[in-house]
């Protein structure tokens, strides 16, 4: 997947999807046509009018306690936006060095040069999960399994708890997967100091 | 009012990051993992001028399974050649098993589709299912063009 930082013009313009050649408007149609390079290799669009930017309407606080998003009117605001105070939904949210912008004032840092692309962050507690998992297994001879098991298990756990937060439905998976990885490799160490254990007790 | 909700669309990777894909309404969302973090990235729909879908496929995969392919084939052969038959036979499967996903990939070509949206695009990518791709393009046309129609009359009286 390629996403790619917008022109300081904040316009990313068309290209063809197979050889990335800049086209103009014109050159593209919607349905079949083939890619303009030597090759000539197929693909199908849809082109679309985006309509123009529309001047984000302000509401007043409803009885239900929750204020909608200047935008989109169907989701509930999260946070206001740092530089001119709009209410905005986690759709149009967009944090940029701390700070939280709505898509026009980010737009508009964007066009006077004052900032490239912008993305959120948040660490991914599954890849650390399996992290821990994995370094618990490699280094069991050493005990480390009884630490880094449970810990890879409350890793996988957290993804689990803030994806469900989120609202995320599906890709789920590898956070289960992580949390019986970290059950197996806490119960190998247990059973593998069980039987050392035994061992010098039996020969005692 | 509600909290969007995300609809997983797709996982695939490429040879540095994994990505995942994720429809929200009025949005495609597009986290990458890179480095024990999550980036994430919205295309939204009203800003959305074109959607595209062609078969590619992921060179880097088929390269490197070949390359491990390779080395297990040498190692068959080396053992071959000084008589320890078994071990070679060994990795010689070894050396196809490795070699059976560069294949399915070369067989089977990825379907992508590409947003071009008004800050970014975004590519999502469909393996060994055709028919999913398909499905998502039509799907995706259809939420596009359904939240820029209920922006326009906005813009018509603004």
């Amino acid at each position: 997947m390629e996403t790619l930082s917008p022109t300081p013009a904040g316009n990313v313009p068309l290209s063809c999807p197979i050889c990335t050649r800049p086209m103009e408007r014109s050159e593209f149609d919607s349905g079949p046509q083939l890619c303009p390079c030597p090759r000539s290799r197929r693909f199908e669009a849809v082109l679309f009018r985006p309509p123009g930017p529309a001047a984000p309407v302000v509401r007043q606080i409803g009885f239900e306690g929750g204020q909608p998003c200047a935008r989109h009117e169907g989701n509930a605001a999260s946070a206001n936006c740092e530089r001119c105070g709009v209410f905005m939904c986690s759709l149009c949210e967009v944090e940029v060095d701390g700070q939280k912008l709505c898509p026009d004032c980010f737009d508009r840092r964007t066009a006077g040069g004052e900032q490239g692309a912008a993305h959120g962050r948040r660490r991914d507690w599954t890849a650390v999960a399996y992290l821990s998992a994995f370094c618990g297994l490699f280094f069991s001879c050493f005990g480390a399994g009884l630490l880094l098991g449970p810990l890879a298990i409350y890793f996988a756990l957290r993804s689990l708890r803030e994806k469900r937060a989120r609202g995320e439905q599906g890709g789920t998976s590898s956070d289960y997967l992580a949390v019986a990885f970290g059950v197996l490799v806490t119960l190998g160490s247990l059973g593998g100091i069980a039987v050392i254990v035994i061992g010098v007790l039996s020969d005692g | 009012m509600a909290e969007p909700q995300r609809v997983h669309i797709s996982n695939f990777a490429d040879i540095a990051s994994r990505y995942r894909a994720f429809l929200v309404p009025g949005a495609v969302e597009i986290q990458e993992r890179a480095s024990f973090e999550i980036i994430h990235r919205r295309i939204l729909f009203d800003e959305v001028h074109a959607i595209t879908l062609h078969r590619a496929r992921q060179w880097w995969g088929v390269i490197v399974s070949f390359l491990f392919a390779a080395c297990f084939l040498s190692l068959a052969l080396a053992l071959g050649s000084s008589g320890e038959s078994m071990a070679a036979w060994g990795f010689v499967i070894v050396a196809f098993l490795i070699a059976l996903p560069g294949l399915l990939v070369l067989a089977l070509p990825a379907q992508v589709i590409t947003l071009y949206g008004q800050r970014a695009r975004a590519r999502v990518v469909f393996h060994f299912r055709p028919s999913k791709a398909r499905e998502w393009f039509a799907r995706l046309s259809r939420e596009i063009e359904h939240a820029q129609t209920q922006q326009r009359p906005v813009d018509a009286t603004s």
